[in-house]
């Protein structure tokens, strides 16, 4: 009934099948993870909208205003440049930090699937990585006619987004599974998962560009994986340039190998689940 | 497997589950697996081997604690074994516990699609399927509403709607059925033996015996984390209840040993000459135990013999007038030595205690014997009752504290049956009447 050799555990394509075979738990998980978000609430899928609006007018205020931040690169002075540069980096930091902030009490949330029946308990934070990004995608729609609205046009290279949001949502998907299996052991994770991210959020460059740090920090941040994400994502998105195939390469490893280790990671904890919970 | 026969084979199935001081210590045992211990080890099932062939009704009883819920969840799945292989053939659909898979969250409807969905059917055959399992569960409008609004009838009616209904090869069924109410039991009863005929196979957990036996060909009686004994549902069945009262039996000798020290509650030996000869003599009566066997329990270790009724020109009646005087004499054998009391009740046709004392209200003491003495107890009384039937229940005991229970030696409903006749000129409206004096008083202004 368990087989699980070495062979089984790290071969890639047992994963590609379990995610199939649990295609039908996928759909209905993500969907209903989808309407939860709606349910009851007076104004919907509004908030969807209204949330990254609000961030979006305090943190330019904030910086923009109050400290006079300047991009100081590419664009001069203005702000809503800055605002619109800014947001771009929120967007995608809100994928990553919206995915793995839910994900801690993802298991120990749903002792049922754990306990009673025999579920295949990866299409949980799998279905919670896939809302999570199509909320995300909401920032992005927004995004769209900010950048019109300030730049003045539109690039060809805005087509390319998907090559980074793609291995995004793996790279999420993959820390998903190794927050939501640490959860269950230790419990201490669903308060701390917000303070990381948080200081993550400000060891990324989302509200100033990697150039202004000092040059003997930018390893730091180059050792983060979200500075790449954002960078590129505001190079292809906003500035019109065409997608740098070694950095997008590098995202997609990212992405993929952080997928398959936190997979491989999740598979190996969960048979302690049920004694956990 | 060896059969084609055989639907389930569990093999040495061992299950030690890891008492770890802090979760933390759990992941540290993930990541240096076997090379260090950091928990203490609680055994839940040692060894367990059975086969269940297709078609096959199987019980398991066994006292609380005894591993039968550990080794349901390794069968279905949902617990992975410490040693030991489970081999199933086919779909296994488990009522495991109240609630069981169920997502709070979401509708029943939703439920059903994810529980049917998890046991392996596809979205088409589920909605083949669904008019069937709601019509069953007969919860009317809720299906469309979250499972946490659900009362807890609900949610096992649509719980085993589901489980009875997904065509399983391997249907469990712990005792979570216990909670429908008589409607609902019946139904159930009637959808397992189709699915029975339909060469389900079952695995049956039940505290009602009297549901595993009439279900069950077979039964495991589960003791201490091992099979105790496989064999026919009835004789296996009977062994455990036999072993349940014995060990009931036991604990409360234990309590009375531990009593006898205190002796705080138990009365004193009724003195030789309190215990004076009786009109009638010692009557050991043979048909009284074919006639009170089905109403009697207790130890053994005194008999009652007989239980007689004599008017007060010492004959032997079974109808009497109103408040009649009456002699009712209790003879009994003791078995083993001991020390007892002796109770009787007058109960009406509905089992309602009437009337009734015993020997250590009215002689504040007991009756002190060895294997072997016989004695005859006569309670001379009236019975001020209304016409009707009434029974008498005797009770030979040992008290083991204050209160009730005590540790019952013989315990016999109906050991006596008489009738108060109807008195056209006395018309009482209760059960018992009593003469009062009455006055009245005329209030002045």
């Amino acid at each position: 009934m368990n087989n699980s050799s070495l062979w089984t555990l790290l071969n890639p394509a047992t994963q590609v099948l379990s995610v199939w075979r649990g295609r039908y738990f996928l759909r209905q998980l993500t969907r209903r993870n989808i309407e939860a978000r709606f349910k009851g609430s007076f104004l919907g899928f509004l908030w969807l909208f209204i949330l990254p609006l609000l961030m979006l007018g305090i943190y330019t205020f904030v910086f923009s205003v109050i400290f006079k931040a300047k991009w100081g690169i590419d664009t001069g002075d203005s702000k809503a440049a800055f605002a619109v540069i800014m947001f771009c980096g929120m967007s995608v930091y809100n994928i990553f930090s919206e995915t793995v902030g839910g994900s801690s009490g993802l298991i120990v949330g749903n002792p049922n699937y754990v306990k009673k029946v025999v579920f295949p308990l990866e299409m949980l934070p799998l279905a919670h990585s896939m809302a999570s990004f199509i909320f995300g995608l909401a920032w992005f729609v927004l995004l769209l006619p900010g950048a019109w609205l300030v730049f003045g046009k539109l690039h060809f290279s805005m087509l390319f987004l998907p090559l980074t949001l793609i291995p995004l949502l793996f790279f999420s998907c993959g820390v998903s599974f190794l927050v939501s299996s640490l959860g269950v052991y230790i419990r201490d994770v669903q308060h701390i998962i917000g303070v990381v991210l948080q200081v993550l959020f400000y060891l990324t460059p989302v509200f100033y560009p990697i150039n202004a740090v000092p040059e003997k920090y930018r390893w730091l941040l180059k050792l983060n994986p979200m500075t790449h994400f954002i960078e590129e994502t505001r190079n292809i998105f906003l500035y019109g340039r065409m997608p740098s195939w070694s950095t997008i390469g590098l995202l997609f490893a990212i992405g993929l190998v952080s997928f398959y280790l936190g997979f491989i990671w999740f598979g190996k904890t969960k048979k302690g689940f049920a004694d956990v919970l | 497997m060896c059969s084609d026969d055989v639907m389930l084979k569990v093999e040495h199935v061992s299950k030690c589950f890891e008492m770890y001081e802090k979760p933390l210590h759990r992941l540290y045992q993930t990541l240096c697996a076997g090379r260090k211990k950091f928990y203490r080890e609680f055994w839940a099932l040692n060894d367990i081997s059975f086969e269940v062939r297709k078609g096959e009704c199987v019980g398991i009883v066994g006292r609380n604690g005894a591993g039968k819920s550990t080794l349901l969840q390794i069968i279905t799945g949902t617990l992975q074994p410490s040693g030991g292989t489970v081999s199933a053939k086919g779909r296994i659909a488990a009522l495991l516990e109240l609630g069981s898979g169920f997502n709070p969250e979401f509708t029943g409807r939703e439920n059903v699609y994810m529980n049917a969905a998890i046991l392996g059917l596809s979205p088409a055959e589920i909605k083949e399927k669904y008019q069937e399992i709601v019509d069953f569960a007969d919860i009317g409008d809720f299906i469309e509403q979250p499972v946490k609004t659900y009362s807890s009838g609900m949610m096992v009616r649509l719980a085993f709607a589901v489980s009875a209904y997904v065509d399983a090869d391997i249907l469990i069924i712990d005792e979570a059925l216990a909670v429908g109410d008589v409607a609902f039991q019946a139904k159930c009863a009637l959808r397992i033996r189709k699915l029975l005929e339909k060469q389900c196979t079952i695995l049956f957990v039940s505290h009602d015996s009297l549901a595993v036996k009439s279900y069950c060909d077979r039964c495991i009686y589960l003791e201490d984390k091992r099979i105790r004994r496989i064999g026919p549902a009835a004789a296996v069945v009977d062994e455990y209840l036999a072993d349940v009262k014995e060990r009931t039996i036991a604990e409360q000798r234990q309590m009375l040993s531990a009593g006898m020290n205190a002796n705080e509650f138990v009365k004193p030996e009724l003195e030789e000459g309190e215990r004076r000869s009786s009109d009638h003599a010692y009557l050991d009566d043979p048909d009284f135990d074919k006639r009170v066997r089905d109403f009697r329990s207790g130890t053994g270790d005194a008999r009652v013999r007989s239980v007689r009724i004599f008017d007060s020109d010492n004959q032997e009646r079974y109808v009497f007038k109103f408040d009649e005087e009456v002699k009712i004499q209790i003879d009994f054998e003791f078995v083993r030595d001991c020390r007892l009391g002796v109770n009787y009740h007058i109960k009406d046709n509905k089992g309602i205690a009437i009337l009734g004392t015993g020997v250590e209200r009215e002689l504040d003491g007991t009756i002190s014997g060895k294997a072997g003495e016989k004695y005859s107890v006569v309670f001379t009384t009236r019975l001020p009752m209304e016409w009707g039937d009434y029974n008498i229940l005797v009770v030979l005991y040992t008290r083991i504290s204050e209160r009730p229970p005590s540790l019952y030696h013989d315990w016999v409903e109906n050991s006596a049956i008489f009738k108060m006749e109807t008195d056209p000129d006395l018309l009482i409206y209760n059960k018992v009447y009593i003469k009062n004096s009455c006055r009245v008083i005329g209030a002045s202004e």
